[in-house]
């Protein structure tokens, strides 16, 4: 089996990158047979975790809902529920210093993201370290990263929460000049900095 | 000639047994795969609903062992045979043995609490069963219990693995009740400054005196009961557990920080007992316990002259009524090897 070009290791200090994984409601509880692990606490991506060399950290609201939930989001009126929902993770993960979230749903890496910019905008909070937040991917990004693709090519310039913080601890280099350029080398803008949480690594 | 009785288990349901059999002048083997005589009873610290030390009541069966008990200890059943009314046992290290009739008394299991594998058993350290608890009490009878424990809150849980469709046991283990309540009187006891939580479905305080134990908890022990299942247990930093369940007579999801967590585990058929079972084609229920010939009148024999149960084979049972099951298993047998030839 071809190995992956690189590590789920912290390159500065050789320990093993603390991971929060976050399973999708859909994942297991429709078709609970189905589930790699189980349906309670799969394994999936833990297993891809521990593989890669990563530590997975077990929080006292791992399981907890990641903020989406079609009624509490869609409802315009219930968003108050879909963000202390992801807030309620934030601060149970925090303790733990996570240097990542995967997730293997669609819904949840769009919510963990987005609602750390909304949390810093609302109450000044940060969940990463000096500033940043905590990046999060889902699985198909993190292979795509140990594999060895350009993190731009990936499509990681559209986070909210920067993952320059986590390439630079595994070592994948990156050109920041490139995070803003199309395929075609044009360049699409620069979004504006938020309030609280950082956005731009210094280097860049 | 002396009739003959091989009683398989020598747990509280197998001693009695054999002891009244051995009374009534019948030759009995008596089969044990552990290395003593007991069974379960030698698990428990004290029984509810008096507290006595369950040494007592070992020492009570222990008392009916005499001359015309043969015991056979750590041995296991290879092949079970009925050949024109007589049983014939083989057993693993080539012994055989034979009789004119057979008792089943092999007992239960505890539920394996990792199957619930939300409650967090096996995961974290300071999630225990009750067995544990008890082994617990055995040892630390004068001991702070909360030693390095970050909490002295207990939560107690219970109905784990009863009543509980997903775990594939529909029917209440019953005894889990009373033990939680014994359980938590004992901490109390033990450690007047712990806070004493039990979660329950329902109180199931069917017996003499469960009631009385129960009243008692609340008033004199201020032992807090909470309506409502646990949906999930999971660590802190600091090793203490969050529990999160719903208490459903306030309609509110509630959470909290508990130093302890016991899982009152209930009982499961022995796979023993359904591996028997099979060889001389015994039925079992849904609930994998084997079925007595008639559910009323004749609860002591099976569908297979000369083959009779005792004890929690049939279902979950406490000790009192396991011993007076025994008896009535054992006058059977007597009865029915008076009129066989």
């Amino acid at each position: 089996m071809e190995k992956g070009k690189y590590r789920l290791i912290n390159r500065n200090t050789g320990q093993s990158l603390r991971v929060v994984e976050h399973i999708g409601c859909h994942y297991s509880k429709m078709f609970p047979s189905k589930g790699i692990g189980g349906a309670e606490y799969p394994y999936v991506l833990t297993g891809m975790i521990e593989e890669w060399g990563g530590e997975v950290i077990d929080y006292p609201e791992r399981r907890h809902c990641c903020g989406f939930g079609f009624r509490q989001y869609l409802v315009q009126a219930n968003r108050g529920f879909s963000i202390s929902c992801s807030k309620k993770k934030f601060d149970s993960m925090e303790p733990y210093k996570p240097d990542m979230i995967l997730t293997n749903c669609p819904g949840c890496p769009m919510f963990l993201d987005r609602w750390q910019y909304a949390i810093s905008e609302m109450e000044g909070k940060t969940y990463g370290e000096n500033g940043f937040g905590i990046p999060v991917l889902t699985y198909e990004e993190l292979a795509g990263l140990i594999l060895g693709y350009d993190p731009w090519d990936l499509g990681f310039q559209v986070h909210q929460v920067p993952v320059e913080p986590l390439l630079e601890k595994i070592g994948i280099p990156y050109d920041p000049e490139k995070k803003f350029k199309g395929i075609n080398g044009q360049d699409l803008g620069r979004p504006e900095s938020p309030s609280f949480l950082k956005f731009y690594p210094e280097k860049a | 000639m002396t009739k003959s009785a091989i009683i398989i288990g020598g747990g509280t349901a197998g001693m009695e047994t054999a002891s009244r059999l051995a009374h009534l002048g019948i030759e009995v083997n008596l089969i044990e795969k552990q290395s003593q005589l007991g069974g379960h009873l030698n698990s428990w610290d004290r029984l509810f609903p008096n507290r006595r030390d369950s040494k007592e009541v070992h020492e009570y069966l222990e008392h009916g062992m005499n001359d015309a008990i043969f015991l056979h200890l750590n041995a296991e059943i290879d092949i079970l045979r009925h050949e024109s009314e007589r049983f014939i046992v083989k057993l693993k290290d080539g012994k055989e043995l034979n009789s004119d009739a057979l008792v089943i008394a092999t007992g239960y299991e505890v539920f394996d609490a990792g199957k619930k594998e939300e409650y967090g058993y096996g995961i974290y350290d300071h999630v225990i069963t009750s067995v544990e608890m008890e082994e617990i009490f055995r040892k630390y009878k004068q001991k702070n219990l909360f030693e390095g424990m970050a909490s002295k809150r207990v939560g107690i849980i219970h109905c784990v693995g009863s009543r509980d469709e997903k775990a594939g046991n529909i029917y209440c283990s019953k005894l889990c009740c009373v033990t939680g309540v014994k359980q938590a009187i004992e901490i109390k006891e033990l450690m007047p400054d712990a806070e004493v939580f039990c979660f329950y479905m329902d109180l199931r305080m069917f017996d003499r005196y469960f009631e009385e134990m129960y009243f008692e908890a609340q008033a004199k022990w201020g032992v807090q009961f909470i309506r409502g299942r646990l949906s999930e247990a999971s660590e802190n930093q600091d090793h203490t557990l969050l529990i999160k369940v719903e208490d459903t007579l306030t309609g509110l999801p509630l959470k909290m920080k508990v130093g302890l967590l016991i899982l009152l585990v209930g009982f499961v058929p022995n796979p023993e007992t359904r591996r028997l079972a099979a060889m001389l084609g015994l039925k079992e229920g849904d609930d994998r316990f084997l079925c007595p010939a008639d559910e009323h009148t004749l609860t002591n024999s099976t569908t297979i002259p000369g083959v009779f149960i005792a004890g929690t084979v049939k279902g979950p049972a406490g000790i009192a009524s396991t011993i007076a099951d025994a008896r009535a298993t054992a006058l059977q047998v007597a009865d029915y090897l008076k009129v066989q030839k």
